[in-house]
């Protein structure tokens, strides 16, 4: 199965840094070490990328078309011009809007459960 | 942290960064430098936990695009590799790869430092090997020219000749 197969059927769960790096996209263009503070914020501490991390998982979701870089960059004056920005893909959006429909669905039915359990 | 150090840990990040496969090194490379920089600028983060996060993002990270790259991307899945799987699996390289370590570190120690010892001053020849008693005296075969038969030139025989102490065994002299 090719990486771009494997994103390509909606509803399988993301992993973690994949959807916390989805979320991240999700307000703003970010560059690495944005997206790594965001997460590790976002996240409560539960989850730390290191560099490695990071790039190995931006690589695959720019591989499967969930993210791109960004070509105009959004602070040229105030920024280092090697720093390289992503931008969320239309592909990427689906996908976190159908991981947070599948998180929905889980707690609706988490809650149907526990209303059932107390009755 | 002072500069010095700043520079240290940069360079050793530098060389883990080159245990990445080429290509992901061509395009994150310098990404991945500059994000390790831009924690150890941070005020808010220890050096020590950098360091720790750095060390276990290479042990599930650089095998994650080790097994990518040999696999063409068929190896990524979208669930990461069990921590324990890979925690086991790095535990049996380091125990095969310890006594390989080990045994070649010994074999260039002892290469480079122990001196051969010295070679005996003594031809080496038989009787230094093959001393026995013989009645009260100790004797060696030890090759002496020997004449056959009188008028006949001596050719070189082994004969049995007598030893004292740490002398050099000498040949009869002729009759």
């Amino acid at each position: 199965m090719s990486r771009n197969a494997q994103f390509a059927k909606p509803g399988l769960a993301l992993t973690a840094p994949v959807f916390y790096v989805l979320l991240s996209l999700s307000i703003k263009e970010r560059h690495g070490y944005e997206i790594l503070k965001y997460v590790e914020a976002n996240s409560e501490g539960r989850i730390r990328l290191g560099p490695g991390t990071l790039y190995t998982t931006l690589k695959r979701m720019l591989d499967a078309g969930l993210i791109s870089e960004l070509i105009d960059r959004p602070e040229p004056e105030n920024d280092d011009a090697r720093r390289r920005y992503y931008k969320l893909s239309p592909r990427g959006r689906a996908e976190l809007g159908a991981e947070l429909g599948r998180m929905q669905h889980a707690l609706k039915l988490a809650g149907k459960r526990r209303a059932r359990a107390s009755t | 942290m002072t500069r010095r150090l700043l520079r240290l840990g940069e360079r050793v990040y530098g060389l883990l960064v080159g245990l990445y496969p080429k290509r992901f090194q061509e395009q994150f490379g310098w990404s991945m430098k500059q994000n390790f920089r831009d924690l150890l600028d941070d005020p808010d983060m220890p050096t020590s936990r950098i360091w720790l996060s750095v060390l276990r993002d290479l042990g599930s990270s650089f095998v994650h695009e080790h097994l990518a790259n040999l696999t063409g991307g068929r190896f990524m899945t979208r669930f990461p590799l069990p921590a324990g799987a890979l925690r086991v699996a790095m535990v049996v390289v380091l125990i095969g790869a310890t006594p390989l370590a080990t045994g070649a570190a010994g074999y260039y120690l002892g290469r480079s430092q122990v001196q051969p010892v010295a070679e005996s001053a003594f031809p080496p020849v038989m009787y230094q090997t093959f001393y026995f008693a013989h009645g009260t005296k100790w004797k060696t075969p030890f090759v002496c020219p020997v004449a056959p038969a009188p008028g006949v030139p001596a050719v070189d025989t082994w004969v049995f000749v007598e030893v004292t102490g740490t002398n050099e065994p000498q040949c009869p002299s002729a009759p």
